[in-house]
């Protein structure tokens, strides 16, 4: 038999027709047909190579550089969003939120045994196995100015929230503080929930939730990229 | 939100935009562009600057091609001219350490891990080629326009990497067996 197509000449053919003096080699030679078979096998296996996901932190730096070279305008905190909300419509939200505050934390209540009550009543941020829980404080008024005055309230604390969550966001003035950006995230969300039960195709606070969970998923990775790899 | 409402949004400097855009094809584009570099250390940068450059070229992105088709052109290009300027490479023998396949497209996950092994220990003219023909499904003519050589050139270098790649997997394949056979497997 005369000799072996080369390994290159066999490379040529999984995509080109043979010559007639390759043609008939190959019919005779079982060798040669194995080994471009092998080839045909290796290039259809690298057609199918899956694709690969970016290291971990990857789009981090990435931001980060697009941010330093003007490409992305940075995304706007909460507090600019707010800022940038109708008054009218900010009313409206702290409202929705109150109720239903009030609502969640009156279900918590009920749902407690007795004797934790009053603990849940004092609105305390908890933690239990390393997730914080909120609990909602609940309150009854009977007239109308009191609930008037129950609605200030609840809505002062409220602001007062946000600030607390955008000065942890900044790291304003103090180190950042991942765990405790999330105690703030969670009881956001929880308290937008809440109000969502009562209007829940709400734009406003449907957008508030949605930036939240965003942040809260960032913060997240922040903590994990901090202790892990995936 | 649609493709092409992102894709505007995105080319305004839209962060949040840029980001959805990122999440979708980030594992295509770094695909191809760890292929092309060889190794984890380069291919993070190559890949931040294809990224870069198309944020860049975004205001010029019309529409005539598909985004992912354009996308990948770019991340092609920006990765074969860092290949070019990069006169260190280093010897490559890591099989992808840091990233994740994504999604199950091979069944045979250590052929695969066989595969980016002997593509990262072929000359870079080669592997170019190979990567833009057979992973990649460039024609020659493409492959002639994307590296400034003949089609000619193209098809010959084709042949010479794809035998060279049988070689290293059968020599890969022996180690293997050895190895097994040492291991009393």
């Amino acid at each position: 038999m005369e000799r072996h197509l080369t390994l290159e000449a066999l490379a040529r053919l999984v995509d080109e027709a043979a010559t007639r003096d390759e043609h008939a080699h190959l019919a005779d030679c079982e060798e040669c047909r194995g080994r471009l078979d092998a080839l045909r096998e290796q290039t259809a296996a690298l057609g199918q190579l899956p694709d690969v996901r970016p290291p971990r932190g990857d789009w981090a730096v990435l931001e980060a550089r697009m941010a330093s070279e003007g490409l992305v305008r940075p995304e706007p905190n909460l507090l600019q969003r707010l800022a940038s909300t109708p008054g009218w419509m900010r009313v409206a939200a702290s409202v929705v939120l109150f109720a239903g505050g009030v609502g969640v934390g009156a279900g918590l209540d009920r749902m407690a045994p007795a004797d934790t009550r009053p603990a849940l009543a004092s609105g305390a941020a908890r933690s239990q196995g390393g997730v914080s829980t909120v609990a909602l404080e609940t309150a009854t008024v009977s007239t109308a100015d009191a609930a008037a005055d129950l609605v200030r309230i609840k809505e002062r604390e409220y602001r007062d929230a946000l600030v607390q969550f955008a000065q942890l966001s900044e790291g304003e003035g103090t180190a950042p503080n991942p765990e405790a950006r999330m105690a703030s995230l969670d009881y956001a969300i929880v308290s937008l929930q809440a109000g969502l039960q009562e209007a829940p195709a709400d734009p406003v606070l449907n957008g508030f939730l949605a930036s939240m969970l965003a942040e809260r998923d960032n913060t997240l990775r922040q903590i994990s990229n901090t202790t892990e790899y995936f | 939100m649609r493709e092409a409402q992102i894709i505007r949004r995105a080319s305004t400097g839209d962060a949040e935009a840029v980001r959805q855009l990122y999440e979708r094809y980030a594992p295509r584009v770094y695909a191809v562009v760890r292929r092309i570099a060889g190794c984890d250390d380069l291919a993070q940068d190559y890949a931040q600057e294809a990224w870069i450059r198309a944020i860049r070229a975004l205001p010029t992105f019309r529409g005539d091609a598909r985004f992912s088709t354009w996308l990948h052109r770019i991340a092609v290009n920006s990765a074969l001219q860092a290949l070019r300027k990069s006169k260190t490479r280093r010897t490559r023998q890591a099989p992808m350490p840091d990233a994740v396949p994504v999604g199950p497209r091979l069944g045979d996950s250590l052929l695969q891990s066989r595969l980016e092994q002997a593509l990262d220990r072929l000359p870079d003219g080669q592997r170019e080629v190979l990567i833009l023909h057979d992973v990649e499904g460039y024609t020659h003519e493409e492959i002639g326009d994307t590296l400034g050589v003949t089609s000619g050139t193209s098809k010959s270098q084709l042949s010479k990497a794809r035998a060279k790649m049988r070689g290293m997997l059968d020599g890969l394949n022996e180690n293997i067996e050895e190895r097994e056979a040492w291991n009393g497997i």
